[in-house]
């Protein structure tokens, strides 16, 4: 690999043990899969749940990040400001706590920014088309890959993290734009996408994401005024079914302005047709008996937009949360701070609900109150997540946030189709 | 008998070998607290991988499986070493992050000629596996 002769420094120790040993395991990471060279990045976004230690060693002598980072959102419930809330234990939360004292010393030091978010573009990590980054969560990687166009690979929390440390990443993978184009073709057929709401957007994600695995794939046949917050339903699940890196949309995304283009010119390896019935299939894998109360519902998987808050807030005002059910929403502080400065947040919270910091999706890797056996949501990931970790011990529904919100005041699930 | 391969991460060690016919993930199929192998209606279900020889086609997995290995690696629950058919991303990570010697593009295909059971020796340096008779 031919590296600068500041990186050469580096590897030798000059700028300190940790950044010594990250760029090692870059370089070493990197001439397995023959790149060329180190780039420089323009953004990194590190997992919270990073064990300590290995964070020490990694950034011992270290005083700030290689690149502009943000962090993603607290894991196993145990946002400070919330688990007490949700019913989780002490005894799980304490050592979690203790650890998360110390890493953020290492945050402030390194000038990681503290947002505690999955949807880093919305609080201020902005990257533009062609940008080389390093997001850490399959989801935040998806989107930033498909919706923005800027180029990053499915790096693990160690790469990823060694890449926020010394601002350098191998050139590899997604990082050419010859490995860009969609090898798997998604055509969106007798369905009228204006009408498609983001539970189908959702079926469409998860359905795709059990076939094109890890491929990169292009859609074609949607709405061209498709939303932000429903790509936001489309995307998450390709990368829980399957391991999709990078989802071009036809018209839509910054690298498909039409088939032929998202393609690279050649012909589609495969070609998947999702309709009316695929949709529907997918929908009837997390469905409910109308008799079954419902004991918890989620939303925010990704984090909700202010958007979504305001629309939560609008179906919540002067209502309450069922006596018997729970409402646990997770979104970013700073997008909670401006919901409290419009007022949504009063609402949500006066009705009974909780706003959380903390990852919506890995619910079940923590002990959760034993009373909560099905669980509602908009998130065909969270639903994905939830049924496999939960191995059947918990049941999920999937149904649009209203019918979610509907849920959570009424107990029961009497809308939805 | 003897594998030629390529050692993507160095190291020599020998232990006796598990070998899986389908991809593995350390965060699904793994219990990081015991050194198990985790796959409900698997015949090797419950079976150790601690201190073992893990032999995959190849990884699928989370972009936190080098951190499960990790935290397993440090109660002693990690595989001596891991050989597979072609290396990914995720799996190069797992074997740098907690250095045990990785290795694949064998001459010839270590799921088939490898069983379950065997004493194989893993000389990385010299980009070899030994299988005792």
């Amino acid at each position: 690999m031919i590296l600068t002769k500041e990186e050469e420094a580096m590897a030798r120790g000059q700028y300190g043990p940790g950044l010594e040993k990250c760029i090692n395991l870059l370089i070493k990471f990197g001439e397995v899969f023959n790149a060329e060279k180190l780039v420089k990045v323009s953004s990194a976004h590190v997992y919270s749940a990073f064990p300590l230690d290995l964070l020490m060693e990694l950034t011992e002598g270290a005083n700030q990040s290689g690149a502009f980072t943000t962090i993603h959102p607290f894991m196993s419930l145990s946002d400070p400001l919330s688990w007490e809330k949700m019913g989780i234990s002490k005894d799980h939360v304490t050592p979690l706590n203790r650890e998360h004292e110390k890493k953020v010393e290492i945050y402030n030091r390194l000038s990681f920014f503290r947002t505690y978010t999955c949807v880093p573009m919305l609080v201020g990590n902005f990257v533009k088309k062609g940008d080389f980054i390093s997001w850490f969560g399959s989801c935040p990687q998806l989107l930033a890959n498909s919706i923005i166009g800027a180029k990053q690979n499915r790096d693990g929390a160690v790469v990823n993290m060694a890449i926020a440390i010394t601002g350098k990443a191998p050139y590899w993978g997604l990082f050419l734009d010859e490995n860009r184009s969609a090898e798997i073709l998604v055509e969106v057929e007798d369905s009228d996408s204006e009408l498609l709401t983001t539970t189908d957007y959702g079926a469409i994600g998860h359905y795709v994401g059990g076939i094109a695995k890890d491929r990169n794939i292009v859609i074609n046949g949607l709405n061209r005024n498709i939303t932000l917050d429903e790509m936001h339903y489309l995307l998450p699940p390709l990368s829980a079914t399957g391991a999709v890196s990078l989802c071009h949309i036809v018209g839509v995304t910054p690298e498909a302005p039409d088939l032929i283009t998202a393609l690279g010119n050649k012909p589609p390896k495969e070609t998947i047709h999702i309709g009316k019935e695929e949709i529907s299939r997918a929908k009837e894998e997390y469905s409910t008996p109308e008799s079954e109360e419902i004991d918890l519902v989620i939303l925010g998987c990704p984090h909700c937009t202010i958007q979504e808050l305001k629309q939560v807030a609008f179906l919540l005002e002067n209502k309450k949360v069922g006596t018997n059910q729970r409402l646990w929403i997770g979104t970013a502080q700073q997008i909670y701070n401006l919901a409290q400065t419009m007022g949504y947040s009063q609402i949500i919270e006066k009705a009974g609900g909780l706003i959380s910091r903390s990852c919506m999706s890995a619910v079940p890797d923590c002990p959760i109150p034993d009373d909560i056996r099905i669980i509602a949501t908009n998130s065909f990931k969270t639903a994905h997540y939830i049924s496999t970790f939960s191995k059947g011990r918990r049941r999920v529904v999937i149904g649009d946030l209203e019918d979610c919100i509907n849920v959570a005041i009424n107990g029961k699930w009497e809308v939805g189709d | 008998m003897k594998l030629r391969g390529r050692t993507v991460n160095t190291g020599n060690v020998e232990a006796e070998a598990i070998v899986l016919e389908s991809s593995f993930s350390f965060t699904a199929d793994f219990d990081p607290d015991n050194g198990n192998l985790v796959i409900r209606g698997h015949p090797l279900h419950g079976e150790k991988i601690a201190q073992k020889i893990l032999v995959i086609p190849a990884a699928k997995g989370a972009v936190n499986a080098s951190l499960m290995l990790y935290k397993a690696k440090k109660m002693d629950n990690a595989p001596l070493a891991i050989l597979c058919r072609s290396v990914d991303p995720i799996t190069v990570e797992c074997a740098m992050t907690v250095d045990i010697p990785l290795m694949d593009s064998f001459d010839k295909d270590p799921i088939k000629t490898i069983k379950t059971g065997d004493y194989i020796r893993v000389l990385g340096e010299k980009g070899i596996v030994v299988v005792e008779d």
